[in-house]
């Protein structure tokens, strides 16, 4: 990659975020798409999405899948439901206000709901419509906690930020006040916000309990009611940096620590995080007892595919804290990593990178995001026997590894397990993406390829495209 | 003023287009002037909710966006979809490009239009259309790219192929089986001796629709979707159009030839042969699993979930072809009083005698009710009259709903993610094959 490399981790990481634009972009997500995945976990819940009825429409081709997860916590439930308040062209001038108003008593009327979230779009965002207003005003009215979460689309450029105003719309609706937790009672919080699979989260669970530990996994898949639980605990694990607003803020409000350093994934990752949770409930000779005995079995099992991965290739692609804890993984495999590209930094990154890689003069990090047409010229230049990750490798003829999907496993001891298992499986027949990759093509000029990959970064500060 | 709509089964008008543009031919790129998430949102639905067959060329995440941030909604978004078009154009390889908007930048008065139209000159065509998700649903989509590509791709022309139609209705993705169902019709109505420009599916060129304007007529295969589109074709290029049913089945496609062959005066013994032809071919199949249906007992009791062109063409097939009794029948379309009296004529008259009951309703967990409203007291003794044995056809929504009243279920109409469908069709003698196929082995599924 010499001499295409944009720049690499040091200092600064945030300074060089605000700069990340770029003169020609492709589509990517939102905060209204995330919020619309994690809320939708809920149960007992109305979601009201206050938007064109586009908005969210993604829900359609996931929410079987939802309520098949909702239903291994209570297997009642009737899947999540969600209704658009379907602003139209004459709304757009007028205001959406009565719709919103409508939508809500219907939603309580309807459906009884113990909470109803209304996700907030862009068009009631330019019309200035008075959300609060109408809630504090209707809320008097209505059983149902009302609770309102800011996603104009338009507005966050950082993945975290969703995150943060999910977790602000949890927060607000917390009681003010709470009794000092004493960390003797060994209750902890697992935090998922969707970043973690129902199996990652019965994985890391089990290991948690080993230990002695009580654990309450929030707020993904809970009765809203159920989430106030979060204060009984005496502290918060997080996986993920997509939690650093929420663990930062319940650590100075309600004085609840947390442990936020890397994600489990992989065996030393796991290790670690299961030692520094540890320590904090003084329980170091369990967690080494636990760890001792998990990595033999764990070695033992993993035997027979060691071999089999050495030597090949891998290309890296996602967001930073799963991209950086595979290197771990990949390195005990043998496999070689050609470049990483993470797609996420907060100001948690550089002590997540110095806790994950060591030898970082070494490799060149490049802050590639979502976007498909650098991805497929790195691809092409850098032609790995993999791409780990994100998707991409299919139309190059190159295999793709999903490192998250709510349907895979990838931490813990367990999620090692089985992400050797799969790489493995995939390796032993790559005909698939060879098919593909002999018969498509990716919509770029040939030119494309002979680019730098990073040639419509725009430092400048002119451009707005963002990631 | 339209209200709201609990868990819709369509996408916005930019929606619509995006799925429209991925269905054209030979390399056609979008380019969406929007926030970053309107596309990323977008194409989830049209790829997994689609039998998991959007992808393709520049479809998903290689979809050029200006992703515009607040501060283009600020100080105006123009200059950055200058600079998004010009740099599209140098990296993606397209032969047709459409420039297409988001409600926010729409709202703040950028002049796209103007933008896209510095770029006449380039070698291949970049079009405009704006398409404001709150200007509609889907189906609205479709409408406005196809106005857009009548009034300013299709050739003025004064000739004439007399023996060439185009054919429109069929919404690629919203009709998750559109490629396959464009192909059989292109093949029935090419038996009759005509060239068929479908302008999505199979073989279809950028150059076929670009002469369309030759055509001798416009089929719509739908009473409420393309229409507005059709009537701008009449106005730019004096083509005419009908409206037909969407056809499944034996009785539906006879009906479908022969309103086309009266229309195009094709001599009735022509059609008469076509339809002879099909429908040999429909019984010989037919037959040979007829045995089971009344050994096995297949026949049920059925509800019937989606957009009004599957509604009207499944509900005729279940009631006139199969022997079925499709007790409710659930249109889900946004669809005003003029187009509900439209969409309602084709729920009657069936050669069966057989009566059904139509709802227009846009929300989908209304239907136990409706269900409870026609057949109450279900299931509630053992000898009372139940509704079983019994199958709902439906969308991948109704897989609860059908567990729950005890039926079979089938996804067909949109979301579509308990299924992958790629050139499947179920339109015609030969989809209505499949379409057994598929519902026969859900029942036989347990043997």
């Amino acid at each position: 990659m010499a001499g295409y490399c944009s720049k690499d981790i040091g200092s600064s990481v945030d300074i060089y975020l605000d700069n990340l634009e770029r003169t020609f972009c492709q589509t990517t997500g939102c905060r209204l798409n995330l919020s619309m995945s994690i809320f939708s976990t809920l149960r007992d819940t109305v979601i009201i999405i206050h938007a064109p009825l586009g908005c969210g429409s993604a829900n359609t081709s996931f929410v079987n899948r939802t309520t098949k997860f909702q239903r291994f916590r209570d297997k009642d439930v009737d899947g999540p439901i969600w209704i658009s308040t379907n602003l139209d062209e004459l709304d757009s001038i007028s205001g959406g206000e009565s719709k919103l108003e409508e939508t809500i008593l219907y939603a309580e009327n309807e459906f009884r709901p113990e909470n109803i979230i209304i996700l907030n779009s862009c068009v009631p965002a330019l019309i200035g419509d008075d959300i609060e207003g109408i809630i504090s005003q209707i809320q008097e009215e209505i059983e149902a906690k009302i609770i309102l979460i800011h996603c104009e689309g338009f507005k966050p450029r950082k993945m975290e930020k969703p995150f943060d105003s999910i977790y602000k719309g949890i927060l607000d609706n917390l009681p003010d006040n709470k009794s000092k937790t004493n960390r003797e009672n060994l209750k902890v919080n697992l935090l998922n916000a969707f970043q973690m699979s129902t199996a990652d989260e019965q994985e890391l669970v089990r290991l948690l309990e080993g230990i002695g530990l009580k654990v309450n996994v929030s707020p993904c898949y809970l009765r809203p009611s159920d989430i106030k639980d979060v204060l009984d605990a005496a502290l918060n694990i997080s996986t993920s940096n997509a939690d650093s607003y929420f663990v930062q803020y319940m650590r100075a409000k309600y004085g609840i620590p947390y442990v936020l350093k890397n994600m489990p994934i992989g065996i030393d990752n796991t290790n670690k995080w299961i030692r520094d949770i540890a320590r904090f409930f003084n329980l170091e000779e369990r967690a080494e007892d636990l760890i001792d005995k998990e990595n033999k079995e764990l070695m033992k099992a993993l035997k027979p595919f060691k071999g089999s991965l050495a030597g090949k290739t891998a290309l890296l692609i996602g967001g930073s804290m799963r991209t950086f804890a595979m290197t771990e993984l990949l390195n005990f495999l043998g496999i070689q990593i050609l470049d990483v590209n993470g797609n996420k930094y907060s100001s948690f990154t550089p002590e997540i990178i110095e806790e994950l890689i060591n030898d970082k003069e070494n490799r060149i990090f490049d802050t590639m995001t979502a976007q498909s047409f650098e991805k497929a010229n790195i691809i092409e230049r850098l032609k790995p026997d993999i791409c780990i990750g994100g998707i991409g490798g299919m139309e190059h003829g190159i295999p793709s590894f999903s490192v998250f999907g709510q349907d895979q496993i990838s931490m813990g001891y367990l999620g090692v397990f089985e992400m050797v298992r799969r790489l493995d499986r995939i390796f032993k027949n790559t005909s698939f993406s060879k098919n593909i990759g002999k018969n498509s093509k990716l919509p770029y000029h040939r030119e494309w390829y002979e680019k730098n990959p990073f040639s419509y970064r725009d430092e400048s500060g002119k451009s707005s495209g963002s990631i | 003023m339209r209200g709201f709509i609990e868990k819709p089964r369509y996408l916005c008008a930019l929606g619509g287009a995006l799925a429209t543009i991925r269905a054209l031919p030979q390399k056609t790129i979008p380019i969406i002037h929007a926030s970053s998430g309107c596309g990323g949102n977008l194409s989830a639905a049209i790829n997994r909710a689609c039998g998991y067959a959007g992808g393709g060329y520049c479809s998903g995440h290689s979809i050029p966006s200006t992703n515009v941030i607040e501060r283009d909604i600020i100080f105006g978004g123009e200059d950055r979809l200058r600079e998004q078009i010009k740099n599209t154009l140098e990296i993606m390889d397209g032969n047709l490009y459409i420039v297409v908007t988001g409600c926010m930048v729409d709202m703040i008065g950028d002049d796209s239009e103007s933008i896209t139209r510095e770029f006449s000159d380039y070698k291949a065509p970049v079009l405009f259309t704006e398409t404001g998700g709150f200007k509609g649903n889907s189906y609205k989509g479709y409408d406005l790219v196809l106005q857009t590509i009548f009034k300013n791709f299709v050739e003025k022309t004064d000739e004439r192929e007399e023996k060439t139609v185009n054919l429109f209705g069929i919404v690629p993705f919203q009709d998750i089986f559109w490629e396959g169902n464009l192909r059989i019709l292109k093949e029935l109505v090419s038996k009759l001796g005509y060239k068929v420009n479908t302008f999505f599916g199979e073989g279809e060129t950028l150059e076929d629709l670009k002469k369309s304007s030759k055509a001798a007529l416009n089929i719509v295969v739908s009473n409420v979707f393309g229409i507005d589109a059709v009537r701008v074709f009449e106005q730019e290029h004096g083509v005419p159009f009908i409206t037909v049913d969407l056809p499944i089945g034996e009785k539906g496609t006879e009906r479908f030839l022969k309103t086309i062959g009266k229309e195009l005066s094709i001599p009735e013994e022509k059609v008469q042969e076509v339809i002879d032809e099909e429908k040999g071919y429909y019984y010989r199949y037919l037959n040979k699993v007829a045995g089971n249906y009344d050994n096995l007992d297949f026949q049920r009791y059925a509800v019937v979930v989606g957009d009004s062109n599957y509604t009207q063409a499944l509900t005729g097939f279940l009631a006139d072809d199969l022997g079925w009794l499709p007790e409710l029948v659930m249109v889900t379309d946004m669809l005003d009083d003029e187009e509900k009296k439209v969409v309602l004529k084709g729920f009657g008259n069936y050669d069966s005698g057989f009566k059904t009951n139509v709802i227009f309703d846009t929300d989908s967990s209304n239907i136990p009710k409706h269900l409870e409203n026609i057949w109450p007291n279900n299931n509630e003794s053992r000898y009372s009259n139940s509704f079983s044995p019994a199958f709902v056809i439906g969308s991948s929504f109704e897989r609860d709903f059908a567990k729950e009243i005890g039926a079979q279920h089938l996804s067909i109409t949109y979301p579509v993610t308990d299924r992958v469908v790629m050139d499947r069709g179920y339109v015609g003698y030969k989809g209505a094959l499949c379409l057994i196929e598929d519902i026969f082995s859900v029942l036989v599924e347990n043997r």
